[in-house]
C-alpha cells in the first residue's frame, strides 16, 4: 500500500510541476498540524488566527467531540476536539494543545470556531493539482471531512475539509452553539 | 734372812712394849686418880654448895639477934625457908661417907626447925638453938674441909707415881731409838748411792750399765730387779729397733714377735699396729699415687682441650665481633632510612591533606558548574519558549499574510522567515538542552568521582597517618636496636677481652698441669720404689697398681658437645703448643700470675724425696736413750717385781 502511495505522491508531484509551467493551477497555502503523530492540512484562507495556551473550559452536556469554549478576546468561541471526531486514539504529546481558530462564512453569517490539534507545524503552499482525492483504503477518518491527500517532503498530508469540520457541530445533530442551540438528537 | 734385819726388828718391839707399858701405867694412874680425885671433889663441892646458904643464913640470924636483941619475924621465915629448902634437897648422889659427916647437921638443923616453929619463943631460946646449930655447922664444914685436904693429897701422889715412870722410861726408849736408826742408815747408804748411780746410767739409756754385785746387804734384791729390768727394756727396744730398721729398708713385713707383758707388750704392739697402718698407708699412697698421675695426665689433656677451645671461642667471638658491628652499621642505615621513610610519610601526608583541599575546591567548582549550566537550562527554556513563542506568531503571521492575498505575499515570506527563525533557535536550544543535561550527568558523574576520590585522599590519609605512625615506631625501634646493638657490641667487647685473658689462663693451666703431671709421675715411681719390696714380699701384688698407669679417658673430661674434634687434636702427636714453652716442673716459676699455691705444692712434690730420705735415715739410727726415755715406766710390772720376796 505505500509503494502504490509513494507511486501517486511521485506522479503527483510531476503533474503539480506540469500544471505549474502550463500555468493552470491554482495554488493554495495550508496550515500543517499533526494529530496523534499523523499530518493534516488546513486551508489557510479558512481560518483567523493560531491559539495555544488558552483555557478550554469545559461545557457538560456536550457531544464527546466538543472540548469546550474557549475566551477570543471577549467572544466565546467552541472548540472542538479533532481528535475525538476523528476518533484518533493515543495521548497527546503536547501539554498545551494548540486550538486554530477558523472564520468561515455558512448561511450568509460568519462563524468562528475553533479546532483543538495535538501540535501546528508547518505553513505550505499547495497547487490544487497537489490534492489528490483519497483512495479507498478503508481510512480511519470519516471520509466527508477529507478534500484529499498531498505529499510534503516525502511523507502524506490529510487535506481536511475546514467547513465539513465546523459543520459537524450541526451535521451530527448537535449544537452549534451551545449556549444557544440544544438539540435532543446531540444526546441520543 | 739376816740377823741384822731380826736385831732391827727386836729393837723396834722392844721400844714397842717399853712404850705401851708405860703408856698403861700412866693411863691406869690417870684412871685412878680421876675416880679419886673427881668424884670426891664434886661431891664435897655439892655438899658445901648446900651447906653455905643455910650457914651465912645462921650467922646473919645470929649476928642480927646480938645487935638488935630482937627476932624478927621475916627473920625466922627466911631461916625456915633455907631449913626447908636443904632439908628438901636430895642428896642421892652423895657417899654413905659425906652423908655420915652431914648427919648431925641434919639433926640441930631439925631441932632449930622445931624451935623456930613453936610461937612464943624467947629470944634467948632462939639464941642457943642457933648456937647450937651453928656450932654443928661449924663442925661439919671442918670435917668438910679436912676431907678435901685428904683427897688432894692422894692426886699428888698419884702424878708423882707417873712422872717417876716417865722419867725413867722415855730416855732409855730414846737411846734405843737412835742406836737402830742408825745402824740401819748406815747399812742402807751405800749401797743405795751405787744403786742411784746404775739407775741413773739407765734412765740415760745405757743399757749396759749393771751394778757391780759386790754388796751384800739389804738392797741385793734391788740392785738384782734393777739389772733385770735393764736387761729387759735392752732387749724388748732391740727387737723394736730391729724390726724399724727392717720396715725403714721396705719390709713392711716387719713385726716384732716376742711376747711381752704389760707396757712392753703393749708398746710391741703399738710399734706391729704402727707399721702395719703404714704399710696399709704406703699401698694406699702408692694407689693415690697412681691416681694422681692419671688424673694429672687427663687434667693436662684437659686443659690442652680447654685452651684449644677457648681459642676456638675467641676466634669466634671476634668474628661475631665483626658481624654485630656489620649488623649495628646496618641498622644505623636502617634508622637514617627509617627517619627519610619517616619524612616522606609526613611530606605524604601533607601531600594528601593538600590534595583533599583541592578536591573539596574541585567539588565546590562542580557544584558551580552544575548551579551555572541548571542557570543555563533556566534560560533555555526562555529560548525554547520565546522561540515556540514566534513560531506561533510567525504562524500567525503567515495566515494574515495569506489571508491579505496579494498584499500579503511579502509578508508571508518574511513572516516564514522568522518562522524558520524560530524553529532553528528552537532546535539550537534544544540541542543546548541536551548538550547541558549531559553536562548536567557528567558534571553528577563528576562529583561522584570527585567525592569517591575524596574519600579515598580520606582513606589514604588515614592509612599515611597509619605508615607515618609505624614509620615512626620503625624508626624508635631502630634506634633502640642500634644501641642494643652497641650494647652488645660492648658485651662482645668484653667478652672477647674476657676469652682472650681466659685463653691465656688456660694455656697457663695447661702448662701447670703439665708440670703436676710430671711431678705426679715422680711422685709415682718414688712411692712405688718405696713400697715394691715389701708389696712384692707380702702382698700379691695388684696387676693394675704395678702397670704404669694407663691414660684413661674419664667422663667428666670428656667435653659432650663437641668431643671427636677435641680428642682427635688431643691424640695426635703433640704440635708446638705454648704448653711446651714452658718451663720444666723443677724450674716452676713462682712469680707466675696464677695459682703460686699450686706451684708451691708442685716445688713440695720435689723435695718430699729428700724429705723422706731423711726420714729412713734417722729411722735407720734410731736414739736407744730417747727411746727408753719416752718408753712411759709404768707401776704394773708387779709379775717382774714378785722376785723380790
Amino acid at each position: 500500500m505505500e509503494q502504490r502511495f509513494n507511486q501517486l505522491i511521485n506522479r503527483t508531484e510531476a503533474q503539480l510541476d506540469l500544471d505549474e509551467e502550463l500555468g493552470l493551477n491554482q495554488t493554495a497555502q495550508y496550515l500543517i498540524f499533526t494529530l496523534g503523530g499523523k499530518k493534516f492540512a488546513l486551508d489557510i484562507l479558512s481560518m483567523q488566527e493560531i491559539r495555544r495556551g488558552n483555557v478550554i473550559t469545559e461545557v457538560p452536556n456536550t457531544p464527546v467531540h466538543v472540548a469546550g469554549v474557549i475566551n477570543l478576546r471577549g467572544l466565546i468561541v467552541p472548540v472542538i476536539d479533532l481528535r475525538q471526531l476523528f476518533e484518533i486514539k493515543g495521548e497527546t504529546l503536547q501539554k498545551k494543545p494548540a486550538v486554530i481558530v477558523t472564520k468561515t462564512i455558512q448561511n450568509g453569517a460568519e462563524k468562528v470556531v475553533g479546532l483543538m490539534v495535538d501540535a501546528v507545524t508547518d505553513v505550505f503552499k499547495l497547487s490544487t493539482a497537489d490534492i489528490q482525492e483519497l483512495p479507498d483504503i478503508g481510512c480511519e477518518i470519516d471520509r466527508e471531512f477529507v478534500t484529499g491527500v498531498s505529499r510534503i517532503n516525502e511523507s502524506a498530508v490529510i487535506c481536511l475539509d475546514a467547513d465539513k469540520c465546523i459543520s459537524s457541530l450541526r451535521n451530527r445533530g448537535q449544537v452549534v452553539s451551545p449556549f444557544f442551540e440544544v438539540k435532543g438528537g446531540a444526546a441520543a | 734372812m739376816s740377823s741384822h734385819k731380826y736385831r732391827a726388828m727386836a729393837a723396834s718391839a722392844v721400844v714397842l712394849v717399853l712404850i705401851v707399858a708405860l703408856a698403861a701405867f700412866v693411863i691406869s694412874q690417870l684412871k685412878n686418880l680421876q675416880n679419886q680425885v673427881t668424884v670426891e671433889f664434886s661431891q664435897l663441892h655439892h655438899t658445901m654448895q648446900m651447906l653455905d646458904p643455910v650457914h651465912s643464913s645462921l650467922k646473919l640470924v645470929g649476928t642480927r639477934l646480938e645487935s638488935s636483941q630482937a627476932f624478927a619475924s621475916d627473920d625466922r621465915q627466911r631461916l625456915l625457908q633455907r631449913i626447908g629448902e636443904y632439908s628438901d634437897t636430895n642428896f642421892s648422889g652423895i657417899s654413905t661417907e659425906l652423908k655420915d659427916i652431914t648427919q648431925p647437921l641434919e639433926v640441930s638443923l631439925l631441932d632449930l626447925q622445931s624451935v623456930l616453929s613453936s610461937p612464943n619463943l624467947g629470944v634467948a631460946q632462939i639464941k642457943d638453938a642457933l648456937a647450937d646449930t651453928n656450932a654443928v655447922a661449924t663442925s661439919v664444914i671442918g670435917q668438910l674441909d679436912g676431907r678435901f685436904d685428904q683427897a688432894t693429897k692422894s692426886s699428888d701422889h698419884v702424878i708423882d707415881n707417873m712422872l717417876q715412870a716417865i722419867y725413867w722410861g722415855v730416855p732409855p726408849m730414846t737411846l734405843f731409838f737412835v742406836i737402830l736408826a742408825w745402824n740401819t742408815i748406815r747399812l742402807s747408804t751405800s749401797g743405795i748411792s751405787a744403786l742411784t748411780a746404775a739407775c741413773e746410767q739407765l734412765a740415760k739409756g745405757d743399757l749396759s750399765q749393771r751394778d757391780p754385785a759386790n754388796y751384800d746387804s739389804e738392797i741385793r734384791p734391788v740392785i738384782d730387779s734393777i739389772n733385770t729390768l735393764g736387761a729387759r727394756i735392752a732387749e724388748v727396744t732391740t727387737s723394736i729397733d730391729h724390726e724399724l730398721q727392717r720396715m725403714a729398708q721396705g719390709h713392711f713385713d716387719a713385726r716384732v714377735e716376742n711376747r711381752y707383758g704389760g707396757a712392753y707388750g703393749t708398746l710391741v704392739d703399738a710399734v706391729n699396729r704402727s707399721i702395719a697402718e703404714i704399710e696399709r698407708i704406703v699401698t694406699g699412697i702408692r694407689e693415690v699415687a697412681v691416681e694422681v698421675r692419671n688424673g694429672a695426665t687427663e687434667i693436662a689433656q684437659g686443659n690442652i682441650d680447654l685452651s684449644h677451645r677457648t681459642e676456638e671461642q675467641a676466634s669466634s667471638l671476634e668474628e661475631t665481633a665483626s658481624t654485630i658491628k656489620g649488623l649495628s652499621q646496618s641498622v644505623d642505615n636502617n634508622a637514617t632510612l627509617a627517619s627519610d621513610a619517616d619524612q616522606l610519610a609526613h611530606q605524604a601526608q601533607d601531600n594528601a591533606e593538600a590534595g583533599s583541599r583541592v578536591l573539596k575546591d574541585s567539588m565546590t567548582a562542580m557544584d558551580d558548574i552544575r548551579a551555572a549550566s541548571d542557570k543555563i537550562s533556566e534560560i533555555i527554556n526562555v529560548i525554547n519558549d520565546i522561540a515556540f513563542q514566534t513560531n506561533l506568531l510567525a504562524l500567525n503571521a503567515s495566515v494574515e499574510a495569506a489571508r491579505a492575498g496579494e498584499q500579503g505575499l511579502g509578508f508571508g515570506v518574511v513572516a516564514n522567515e522568522v518562522r524558520n527563525l524560530a524553529q532553528r533557535s528552537a532546535e539550537a536550544a534544544k540541542q543546548i538542552e541536551r548538550l547541558i543535561a549531559d553536562t548536567h550527568k557528567k558534571v553528577r558523574y563528576g562529583v561522584d568521582l570527585v567525592n569517591q576520590s575524596g574519600q579515598m585522599l580520606v582513606t589514604i590519609e588515614h592509612s599515611n597517618r597509619r605508615v607515618c605512625e609505624l614509620v615512626a615506631s620503625i624508626s624508635h625501634s631502630t634506634k633502640e636496636q642500634s644501641t642494643g646493638f652497641g650494647e652488645i657490641s660492648r658485651a662482645i667487647h668484653d667478652m672477647d677481652m674476657m676469652t682472650q685473658q681466659n685463653a691465656a689462663l688456660v694455656e697457663q693451666a695447661a702448662a701447670a698441669s703439665k708440670t703436676m703431671e710430671g711431678q705426679a709421675l715422680q711422685l709415682n715411681e718414688l712411692i712405688q720404689n718405696f713400697g715394691q719390696r715389701a708389696v712384692v714380699a707380702r702382698v700379691e701384688p695388684t696387676s693394675s697398681l704395678m702397670l704404669p698407669p694407663t691414660p684413661r679417658k674419664s667422663p667428666s673430661l670428656a667435653i659432650p658437645h663437641k668431643s671427636k674434634p677435641v680428642v682427635k687434636s688431643v691424640e695426635k702427636p703433640k704440635t708446638p703448643r705454648p704448653v711446651a714453652s714452658t718451663p720444666k716442673p723443677e724450674l716452676a716459676h713462682p712469680d707466675r700470675s696464677f695459682d703460686n699455691m699450686s706451684f708451691d705444692d708442685f716445688s713440695a712434690i720435689g723435695t718430699t724425696k729428700t724429705h723422706a730420705k731423711a726420714s729412713v735415715g734417722s729411722s735407720s739410727a734410731p736414739d736407744p736413750v730417747r727411746r727408753v726415755v719416752n718408753t712411759p715406766l709404768h707401776t704394773e710390772f708387779d709379775e717382774d717385781w714378785e722376785s723380790f720376796d
